[in-house]
């Protein structure tokens, strides 16, 4: 007896059928669904199904004082919460004409690498989840809480920090926490050769990861895609970089570029940028000068934002997070615009890029893309 | 950064810069796309976000284009204003397909149709009846109370804390 060829039906119908991938499915990020239209093992058409998420972020907003809204900002997104904050606080200031201290603008730069640090760490689990590898998640949510445990000694929260402030930060860093954060980036790093063993030099990743979901430099461009990802396909484009905010010009680090475009070559982005990340750090705490944390602001409760508009942008781990910001002159946001990086990947590029892939393919892509759907359920 | 704001001032449209990497160029609805164009033809090659803001006072609608520039590091705001009375506006898909769905999302939530665009069913909705819910004049608290039958007192015995206006 003859074995039939790999992955041909024995039967010559093929039959189309639908698949929901999501909202309750291992293999999807979020509260969101792909639906995806079947033809045997692969995927002939899809329909994002997104609004299972939808809290009306943007017309809640408009109702809650400028300060208010701190508290409201940092839920849009749960792996990397600061960005929000950052964003939302550098528009105020903009329009406002707040200048921030360097030292407040130094600790900034520490939360946003922490949080950046942390939310690659939630990716490398990503990868084995979608992958069957399943010491990868249970090592990288591990090591992601010693972070989460700092940010409690800094902020009082765990995952939403609610920390920023217009003007600066709300607390000062406390006695002993440089100390303990120069530890655990020791401890990160003797970490990461682990993480290359495990993950990164693993044959059977490999073969699973590479050649998935190419994405050449031109479809990224013309696609809106930004951050890892376009820099995963060979863009060198990093907004830290090449538009400075807060004190990153002051900072000495390199943008890696892996640029083959495939899955394995956005996992391994992540992998490097998440070293430069440490390094960062390192210079933070040797650099951070004295000085007040903060400069204060007029009464919340009376805080007028001069009539304008503004966007305001920061490099997240996936990539460009934008705040839109108009103001009246009001002690309210007159409407603010929330510019989520996976918007464009998750909502329209899948479309294109599911397109003839391989069923078990399918999370492979949504992880290693980071598909974060509160980026677009805002 | 200066040199585009000087171009597009000279082609009759008001452009000033807004930040270190930032300008605006305001124009008119008609003149979008050729704008649009001129701005992706010199470097602008990346859609960043397309966007909506209700001006009830004004009974306008302004739109928002963001595109950026990879190669000169700036990023350019595109803004239009078209009537609230039934808005339309024409579709950018033939300069980005990517605009498909921003302009689904805007026609969902703010009521504006766009010419062209071949999709603009429901999105993040589902058998929504009422006002698009991110205009102005779509009051939230009522909707509530409206829908959920809510009524502060008399029914749950529940008395919410008074409200304090901040004006």
């Amino acid at each position: 007896m003859e074995l039939r060829p790999l992955n041909v039906s024995s039967t010559n119908k093929r039959k189309r059928y639908e698949l929901f991938i999501g909202p309750n499915h291992p293999g999807i990020s979020g509260n969101f669904s792909y639906v995806l239209e079947m033809e045997g093992h692969k995927v002939a058409d899809v329909t994002p199904d997104p609004g299972l998420l939808h809290r009306g972020f943007e017309k809640l907003m408009e109702r809650r004082l400028w300060t208010q809204n701190l508290a409201l900002v940092p839920r849009i997104c749960v792996p990397e919460p600061d960005v929000n904050e950052v964003a939302y606080c550098m528009a105020i200031e903009h329009l406002a004409g707040i200048e921030v201290p360097k030292h407040a603008q130094y600790i900034r730069v520490m939360v946003l690498e922490l949080a950046r640090i942390a939310s690659f760490l939630f990716g490398f689990g990503g990868v084995g989840g979608t992958t069957g590898l399943y010491t990868a998640p249970n090592w990288a949510i591990g090591d992601r809480d010693y972070i989460l445990d700092l940010f409690e000694w800094l902020t009082g929260g765990r995952v939403y920090h609610i920390y920023q402030y217009p003007g600066g930060v709300k607390n000062d860093i406390p006695d002993g926490w440089l100390e303990k954060l120069s530890d655990l980036l020791d401890y990160l790093e003797s970490r990461l050769p682990e993480y290359d063993n495990l993950i990164f030099r693993n044959p059977i990743i490999r073969d699973r990861l590479k050649k998935v979901g190419y994405l050449s430099a031109e479809d990224a461009i013309e696609n809106g895609i930004t951050g890892p990802n376009l820099r995963a396909s060979g863009v060198n484009w990093d907004i830290r970089k090449t538009q400075p905010y807060l004190v990153y010009d002051e900072l000495d680090f390199e943008v890696p570029i892996t640029g083959n475009g495939d899955s394995y070559a956005r996992a391994l982005q992540r992998r490097l940028e998440l070293e430069e990340s440490i390094k960062i750090l390192r210079q933070c705490i040797d650099q951070i000068p004295d000085g007040p944390y903060k400069v204060k602001i007029p009464n919340p409760f009376e805080f007028r934002v001069p009539a304008g508009s503004y966007y305001s942008k920061v490099e997240s781990s996936r990539g460009e997070f934008g705040y839109y910001v108009v103001s009246n002159g009001d002690v309210k946001p007159y409407r603010v615009y929330i510019r989520g990086p996976s918007y464009s990947s998750g909502l329209y590029y899948a479309k294109k890029a599911m397109n003839g892939m391989r069923i078990e393919d399918v999370p492979v892509w949504i992880h290693m893309m980071d598909i974060c759907p509160p980026d677009f359920d805002r | 950064m200066l040199k585009y704001v000087k171009t597009l001032n000279s082609m009759g449209l008001k452009a000033r810069p807004l930040g270190d990497w930032e300008f605006e160029v305001l124009t008119p609805k008609e003149r979008v796309a050729e704008t649009l164009s001129y701005l992706k033809g010199s470097g602008f090659e990346t859609f960043i976000h397309l966007m909506c803001v209700d001006w009830i006072d004004d009974g306008e609608f302004e739109l928002v284009y963001n595109v950026e520039s990879y190669g000169e590091a700036i990023q350019a705001l595109v803004k239009t204003r078209i009537p609230r009375e039934k808005p339309s506006m024409m579709t950018m898909m033939n300069l980005w397909g990517l605009c498909q769905v921003y302009e689904r999302e805007i026609h969902e939530f703010f009521g504006i149709k766009f010419e062209g665009n071949p999709n603009l069913e429901q999105f993040f909705l589902e058998n929504w009846m009422d006002l698009p819910p991110l205009r102005k004049d779509f009051d939230t608290k009522e909707f509530s109370e409206e829908l959920f039958g809510f009524k502060e007192d008399e029914s749950h015995g529940i008395k919410a804390p008074e409200r304090i206006e901040y004006k």
